[in-house]
């Protein structure tokens, strides 16, 4: 829990030079008849930030110095599920791009309900292609929003 | 979902894949007169409700009433960075047929003043389907009738009049710094989102004077809530009611004219059957009785233009944009 | 009373059979788009505008508008059951709904938010018919530096959506208003924080940080604990929606405050979000219990539900009065109305009055049908938590990724989306309250054009906050509540020493 609190604290340190970088860029200083510089509002917000997470830092060192005791931030044996989820669901992005949302959804769900699931095939299939099928004809037949079809695009012109 | 079922749904998918197959190779014979084959994507480099989202959104339905299109045009909003994010977004379909644009002047001045590698060049024209005029209102309870009035007062208290008009180094600005230049006057020029909302500032009297396009303050006119004082134009416009509306030369002897532009545009690299077919579309679109009535309603200058005259008309209208631009100390 | 008269002539419209009809198919419509997040009223708006070429202008009107009346009930639901909220105004609705459905009592959950809904329409819609004229004028008088007081006032609710830690609570708000500030400069005409990216340049879209924080981070949170989900259990059945409605009067307060504050932001300058915000923030601030809020309180659906409707449907009056579009739905139906050759903005109401009260008849009617409509669904919605989590778990991650694609049709923000997926797990692990991130993330970009344009305005003096009488009032209300948890500890204690010879 600490060490991930500290590993966020320093991301978000690292947005909040990020955000006072451009600030810099924009110009910081000085009150106009416009009213504040360009960079003045990202400055203020990247300084907060900035100070922000320095100060979480401190505190998360003060504990770690006194070693409070506290709870782990991934529970024993939680990652697990967790990457069961999130590695597929990455996955199904990545291959929108390639293959379009329907045919990765399919993919996703199919994988997802199988080998977690552990529901019949029957039930699998039947899952995996109707929900994209019935996702098609609400999304780009009825409501012409057309979702990405990435290189089958060609091929479903109708 | 029982067992008998599935097998069914597979045959069904079968025929829809070879249906699919043969209307691919169908469309691929009929490509010398081309049509779009799927929904096209109609970018509007700008958020909803404002003017080009409004055409847009208008001439979707009216497509799809008098059947100009086999296929629906999809209005999609990309108003990122001044529309910067809708116009590279189309830069990069290059040679898809499937996409087009419609844009106002941040064509010109959103890569002038952002810095945004773009320029119109990068992409196709198509046609230009109507010019927007731009008036000087004030509020109806100010004391300035006319527009010598009000400058002589702007003249007298410099730094006190509040221009309002929508975003920054645009259209609106590019006006106002070309007033001040001409007149010798000092305004505080105040950003908003919309021309609607530049409209009802001024309503609300929080800003002194708009140079709002004739469509964004026409209802309060009509309410008596705002007054004309000029069109910033070399002629009246040609319309019942508006042409009471003095030019700029006969308001204050300057002579001064902006109008601005709405056109459509393609990615570049497509064919030059594609673009033909949309030429058609949208002379076919100007050609009818709600479009003309569209264009009467919203005071917006009917001036249909394609083929060669349309690149050299823009690439006129860049210079002067630039130009104006530059005097105005608003290039990046 | 003319307005009674006109009234019951827009009514006549509105209940003529073909009408009637024409208003209920609209209704299911709009629920449908509305369920369904990154679909809004706006498509289901835009993809009928064909259909009513072939109506008369009232009741293409009618039709359009009860889409729009649909997807307000709609935008709830997802909130509830999946804690994905279907539209943004239903994110505040997230914090108490959810927890309520965690623990089986989304039937309860679901039938307080038609309610509230309900309510809060109905006190809209008499001010809409009574006082529709005096209300447009009172809109005119905001500007930049009241809407900027309003925008403050909002902020004020965020002391009370903070976490245990305040210096987190801080970080996490300021990095909404770095998300909001993503973009173009509105007073400069500069790009910044783009670092010269397209993609960039569109910003964070709002809805699709909400679905991956708020709806998938709670998947992952699920996942992780090791909850399965198999089938919440559920009480469901038309008994628990009439106990559930036999509750409510008892939270007038809440209801009355939530419906003031809904119709003033939906008429200007905020809308339905922020309104549903400052309705929980003040809801909490002004309860007895609140320590009870976002476990799972009734108090925390009512009061976000009461007031992004009352909102939602006064966002129409600025439409008929001024023509601007209050929403984007709205701005569809202003495309629309051009289409019938009528001039939206003020001179409506003169040209066209049968057309503007048929409209209005038409909310009436419409959410009188549309409440009964949805509750009618509540079992039914509440038994789709009953499916396996296998099977729900993905089909979420599924419908959360067309909806964030949706949005703006951009194939990065599915990959914002899981990535605020983490975020929305890690923050929530680590104390970092999402409530004023989002609300941040909303409004920071209006409160800041606010605040700069009123700048320009005054040329740089800060005092036009305070000199002008409405920026005043409300700028000072809003030091007020910022303050608040630290007026009522001296009250408290006052109290206290007061009473402190009494017991000795």
């Amino acid at each position: 829990m600490r060490k991930a609190d500290a590993i966020c604290a320093l991301i978000i340190l690292a947005i909040g030079i990020l955000v006072l970088c451009e600030a810099a860029r924009l110009g910081i200083f000085g009150w106009s008849t416009s009213g504040p510089e360009p960079g003045m509002y990202i400055f203020l917000l990247g300084m907060g930030v900035s100070v922000g997470s320095l100060v979480v830092l401190g505190q998360v060192f003060v504990e770690w110095r006194k070693a409070v005791p506290v709870k782990p931030f991934i529970r024993p044996g939680g990652l697990r599920p967790v990457l069961y989820v999130a590695v597929p669901a990455a996955m199904m992005v990545l291959l929108t791009e390639f293959i379009g949302l329907y045919i990765a959804a399919g993919l996703y769900l199919a994988v997802y309900m199988r080998w977690i699931g552990k529901h019949k095939w029957i039930t699998v299939a039947a899952v995996s292609i109707l929900l994209p099928l019935v996702s098609y004809f609400i999304f780009d037949r009825i409501f012409l929003i057309p979702l990405p079809k990435g290189r089958f695009e060609d091929l479903l012109t109708f | 979902m029982s067992k008998q079922q599935l097998p069914k749904s597979w045959r069904w998918a079968v025929v829809a894949a070879l249906v699919v197959g043969l209307v691919g190779f169908w469309g691929g014979i009929a490509a010398a007169a081309w049509q779009p084959t799927k929904s096209v994507e109609f970018v509007v480099p700008a958020g909803t409700g404002g003017g080009a989202d409004i055409m847009a959104r208008f001439i979707f339905p009216l497509v799809e009433k008098h059947k100009l299109s086999p296929q629906p045009l999809i209005v999609v909003n990309r108003s990122g960075g001044a529309g910067a994010e809708g116009f590279m977004h189309v830069k990069e379909k290059k040679g898809d047929p499937h996409v087009i644009t419609l844009t106002l002047d941040n064509l010109f001045t959103t890569p002038l003043a952002t810095g945004v590698p773009f320029n119109w060049k990068d992409l196709t024209p198509v046609g230009r389907l109507a010019l927007d005029w731009f008036v000087l209102w004030v509020n109806a309870e100010s004391p300035y009738k006319t527009a010598k009035e009000y400058f002589d007062a702007v003249k007298r208290e410099p730094s006190k009049f509040k221009m309002g008009g929508t975003g920054t180094a645009q259209e609106d600005q590019i006006i106002t710094i070309q007033m001040e230049q001409a007149f010798g006057l000092k305004f505080i020029y105040v950003p908003f989102k919309g021309g609607g909302d530049v409209a009802v500032s001024l309503v609300g009297k929080h800003t002194d004077s708009t140079v709002n396009n004739p469509s964004e303050a026409v209802g309060h006119w009509k309410a008596g809530r705002l007054r004309p004082l000029a069109v910033v134009d070399r002629e009246r416009i040609p319309l019942p009611e508006w042409d009471k509306i003095p030019t700029m030369k006969e308001a204050t002897g300057f002579d001064m004219g902006y109008t601005m532009l709405r056109g459509i545009f393609m990615p570049p690299a497509v064919s030059k059957e594609a673009q033909e077919w949309y030429v058609d579309l949208f002379r076919k679109v100007t050609e009818t009785p709600e479009w003309k009535k569209y264009l009467a309603d919203n005071a917006l200058k009917p001036a249909f233009l394609a083929g060669s005259d349309y690149p050299k008309w823009l690439e006129e209208k860049e210079t002067l944009t630039k130009d104006l631009m530059k005097k105005g100390g608003l290039v990046k | 009373m003319e307005a009674v008269y006109n009234l019951l002539i827009g009514l006549q419209t509105a209940l003529s059979p073909f009408n009637l009809t024409v208003l209920v198919a609209g209704l299911f419509v709009g629920t449908f788009v509305g369920v369904l997040p990154g679909l809004g009223g706006a498509n289901g708006v835009a993809i009928l505008i064909p259909v009513t070429f072939r109506l008369p202008p009232t009741s293409a009107v009618i039709l359009l508008a009860a889409i729009y009346w649909g997807a307000l009930f709609g935008g709830v639901i997802t909130s509830i059951l999946f804690n994905i909220p279907g539209e943004p105004w239903s994110v505040a609705t997230c914090f108490d709904g959810y927890p309520m459905a965690k623990k089986g009592k989304a039937c309860e959950a679901l039938t307080t938010a038609f309610c509230s809904h309900f309510f809060g329409a109905m006190v809209a819609t008499l001010i809409l018919t009574f006082a529709a004229p005096i209300v447009a004028e009172f809109t005119l008088m905001f500007g930049p530096p009241e809407t900027f007081a309003v925008m403050m006032l909002t902020f004020s609710a965020l002391v009370s959506l903070g976490g245990m830690s305040p210096v987190k609570s801080v970080v996490s708000t300021l990095l909404g208003f770095i998300m909001a500030a993503v973009g173009i400069d509105i007073v400069t005409g500069r790009l910044r924080l783009t670092f010269g990216s397209t993609e960039l340049m569109g910003g964070f879209s709002f809805i699709v940080a909400v679905i991956g924080l708020f709806g998938l981070g709670e998947v992952f949170m699920t996942v992780e604990e090791g909850l399965r989900l198999e089938g919440v259990s559920v009480r469901m059945g038309v008994r628990t929606v009439f106990q559930t409605m036999a509750q409510l009067p008892r939270f007038w307060r809440t209801y009355i405050r939530g419906a003031l504050i809904g119709c003033w932001m939906g008429i200007k300058p905020g809308g339905a979000t922020p309104a549903s915000f400052m309705s929980y923030g003040f809801a909490k601030q002004f309860s007895k219990n609140p320590e009870e809020f976002g476990t799972g309180t009734i108090e925390g659906v009512i009061a976000p539900e009461v007031a992004a409707h009352a909102a939602g449907v006064s966002a129409t009056l600025p439409m008929i009065t001024l023509g601007i579009p209050g929403s984007p739905t709205m701005a569809v139906i202003l495309g629309g109305l051009m289409m019938w050759g009528l001039q939206p903005g003020p001179m409506l109401f003169k040209e066209n009055p049968e057309f503007v009260w048929g409209l209005i008849g038409s909310i009436w009617v419409a959410n009188a049908i549309g409440v009964v409509m949805v509750l009618c669904f509540v079992p039914f919605f509440a038994s789709i938590l009953r499916a396996p989590f296998s099977i729900l778990m993905p089909s979420i991650v599924f419908v959360c990724a067309i909806g964030a694609y949706a949005v703006n049709n951009r194939m990065i923000d599915i990959w914002y989306m899981i990535l605020f997926g983490f975020v929305g797990m890690a923050f929530k692990k680590l104390d970092y309250p999402i409530a004023p991130m989002v609300l941040a993330l909303v409004l920071g970009d209006m409160a800041e054009s606010a605040m700069r344009q009123s700048l320009v305005m005054s040329q740089g003096s800060p005092l036009i906050f305070f000199n002008r009488p409405i920026a005043g009032i409300v700028n000072g209300l809003a030091v007020l509540f910022f303050f608040w948890p630290l007026v009522t500890v001296l009250r408290d204690r006052i109290r206290k020493k007061l009473r402190a010879p009494v017991d000795a």
